[in-house]
């Protein structure tokens, strides 16, 4: 069953309920009060007849001059009240001892052997209402006495009247109850679809959520109550939005990157492997030839072992725990420096070194490692004989280090791609350098590991910049640039 | 001769390609761009044209969608095994579609069959004095006809077409049996072995120990 039709069945089962037992209640006691009055009526009017009799018997004795009047003198005394006009109740007897002398319109009385049985012991005026509803009749009876003898007076009233009338109450009631039933039904219903109104629109709108609409949103309106639930909803599903972008972006940078892998191994093992099967397949084969297809064959397969070295190093490097120290960059760029000045001399090039007193803190290997890729990629852009400037300077307690060279620089284009897994800005020149087109991927890794952001300033035929931002270790902060290199 | 165009960005793999292409007795030639691969393909003849899917400049389908209407037969080389690039190659008309890395004689196989299909390659073919016609499942040797099986015609026929190149029975096997084969390997042997004695090829169509057999020109 809908929300909406348990409350509107609870609050009809209620409001009716209420409504009738209140007026159930207040038409009882209405009606016993109103039972009452007429007992206390057939009482005074019983009495009434009683003495309008004895009157009549001592009106008769003085008007007849005797002074008893007899039995059958009674009787018609008696006879006389009962059948005059004025009597106001509906029916009367009058019995001596315990048989009937008179008895007028009251043909039940035979019935009621119990009640004139203990009539006859009775000195008061007793009273019975027997019978139901308009068959409801009013007893009474009390003694009599008349010149020394005891009757026993009977007399009836009929209350049908009164029990009709609440009967037709009670009738009104259920009537008017029904009539209510529907009036406030209608109210109510009214009442519930506007009140649940929003909860259909907000039910709708999940619907379209939950089918994968992420993006949509609930308009906050309606009662306090909905506004907060639409809020919520809007909230859940903007983090749901927001989660499932990610997921996806993840996943595509993710497939991307396979896809990548994949291109970039099957690339050297096609050529190993056509290679050495026409060594293998091939009756005749000339020295020359021979010797070029083994070249190319260890040429790829050195490719395919930079590639494999640079996943590794990739691989270990997000498993890793970092050895945070306090290095100085001065001694760090010394150390580099050492590495790379054999393939620098190789390229008659040379390496300008800045650095202030500033120490950071780091993993002494890994951003060596870092700091080495950037000058490879530097060495590898610029032409024999160039320069590279390494250099660091301390701004508001951040190392701002700096890879600068004046090769060939890149497009903004390349320059926001560079850092792609597998993007290389000229492939076959970078696969003549035996590149993996990871270096910097791996650097933006290590980086990220450090806290430390890298930023590339580029223009084509001009050179490179690349910045490492990092927190400043506080020890060690100097002021004073001095040329170290 | 027959001239194929080769369209591959990496070098190696291009030199690949067009060594193996000679040993077929095909010409390469070579284009590294897309761009220059389309221009070509469009003012040049070129009996085939061996596209690889990842090109700077123009991909390889789009090389294959401007080509449209041109009677050049495609096969794609690609480094992806990707279900869906595969449908679009051959959906825009593409013949073939070869998974990187492969192996020399597969490629040539491969050539050969789409060749065949556009009857590029002649129906005839010779090896001293005998003759063997493709079309008519026919082969003589001296003028004598000789009857062989279809599967020993089959292996003949592949031995013809790669003269001088070792054979392995992997190579066979998917060749004349299909890839779907699970039978013995042996059956290959038993086959070769009867061309050989049929055709009186001993000491030409060799054996070589762990590798296979090759017939070679004397």
């Amino acid at each position: 069953m809908k929300l909406w039709q348990k409350i509107l069945l609870i609050s009809l089962i209620f409001v009716l309920g209420a409504v009738e037992t209140t007026a159930f209640i207040v038409l009882s006691r209405d009606f016993s009060m109103t039972v009452e009055r007429e007992r206390e009526q057939g009482v005074t009017e019983h009495n009434y007849l009683a003495a309008t009799i004895a009157n009549q018997v001592v009106y008769s004795r003085l008007l007849g001059d005797k002074i008893l009047l007899s039995e059958e003198e009674i009787e018609e005394v008696i006879d006389e009240v009962l059948s005059a006009t004025t009597v106001s109740v509906d029916g009367a007897a009058v019995f001596r001892q315990s048989d009937p002398i008179r008895i007028y319109r009251m043909d039940e009385l035979q019935e009621m052997s119990e009640f004139q049985r203990e009539a006859l012991h009775s000195e008061e005026c007793l009273t019975l209402i027997t019978g139901e509803g308009e068959n409801t009749r009013l007893y009474v009876t009390s003694g009599l006495t008349l010149e020394g003898t005891a009757y026993q007076l009977y007399t009836v009233t009929d209350m049908g009247d009164i029990y009709r009338d609440y009967d037709e109450q009670l009738l009104f009631v259920r009537n008017l109850g029904m009539v209510l039933a529907v009036v406030i039904s209608a109210v109510l219903v009214a009442v519930l679809f506007t009140l649940l109104g929003p909860l259909t629109r907000l039910n709708a709108s999940l619907r379209q959520i939950a089918g994968g609409n992420y993006s949509l949103r609930i308009k906050e309106q309606g009662s306090p109550e909905f506004r907060e639930l639409a809020g919520n909803i809007n909230r859940m599903s903007e983090s749901v939005e927001e989660n499932v972008q990610r997921i996806s972006e993840i996943a595509e940078s993710r497939k991307r990157f396979i896809d990548n892998l994949a291109h970039e191994m099957k690339t050297p093992l096609t050529s190993i492997m056509g290679f050495g099967d026409i060594m293998r397949i091939k009756r005749e084969m000339s020295e020359k030839q021979r010797r070029e297809y083994a070249e190319i064959i260890v040429e790829d397969a050195k490719r395919l072992r930079t590639l494999s070295g640079k996943l590794l190093e990739l691989a270990t490097n997000e498993g890793a725990e970092l050895e945070l120290v306090s290095v100085n960059l001065r001694e760090l760029f010394r150390e580099v420096h050492l590495t790379v000045a054999p393939i620098l001399s190789r390229r008659h090039m040379t390496m300008e070194m800045a650095s202030t007193h500033i120490a950071i803190n780091c993993d002494r290997e890994l951003f060596k490692s870092l700091l080495y890729n950037l000058i490879d990629n530097s060495i590898k852009a610029s032409a024999d004989g160039s320069k590279i400037i390494l250099k660091a300077v301390n701004r508001d307690n951040k190392a701002r280090i700096s890879v600068t060279d004046f090769g060939i620089g890149m497009s903004n284009e390349q320059a926001k791609r560079v850092t792609e897994p597998f993007y290389m800005v000229d492939k076959s020149r970078s696969r003549k350098e035996g590149g993996a087109g990871l270096g910097l991927s791996l650097c933006v890794e290590v980086a990220k590991r450090h806290g430390a952001v890298l930023e590339i300033e580029s223009q084509q035929g001009k050179g490179t910049t690349v910045f490492v931002y990092i927190d400043c270790h506080p020890e060690i902060v100097g002021s004073e640039d001095d040329e170290i290199g | 001769m027959i001239r194929i165009l080769i369209v591959e960005d990496d070098e190696n793999i291009a030199k690949m390609i067009e060594a193996v292409l000679s040993i077929g007795g095909y010409e390469g030639i070579v284009c590294n761009d897309g761009a220059q691969a389309l221009h070509k393909l469009l003012t040049e003849s070129f009996d085939l044209a061996l596209l690889d899917v990842m090109l700077p400049g123009l991909d390889g389908f789009e090389i294959l969608e401007g080509i449209q209407g041109r009677e050049v037969p495609v096969i794609f080389l690609t480094a992806r095994l990707d279900v869906a690039d595969k449908v679009r190659g051959l959906r825009l008309g593409a013949e073939d579609y070869i998974v990187k890395p492969f192996e020399a004689v597969e490629l040539l196989a491969r050539i050969e069959v789409v060749l065949r299909r556009v009857n590029k390659s002649s129906s005839v073919l010779s090896y001293e004095d005998i003759t063997v016609d493709i079309q008519k499942h026919r082969v003589t040797k001296g003028g004598a006809e000789i009857s062989l099986t279809p599967r020993e015609f089959e292996v003949l026929v592949f031995f013809l077409q790669h003269v001088d190149i070792a054979l392995t029975r992997e190579r066979l096997l998917s060749a004349v049996w299909d890839y779907s084969f699970e039978g013995e390997s042996r059956t290959v042997d038993i086959h070769v072995q009867q061309v050989r004695r049929k055709l009186g090829l001993q000491g030409r169509l060799v054996t070589i120990p762990k590798l296979g057999w090759r017939l070679e020109r004397q």
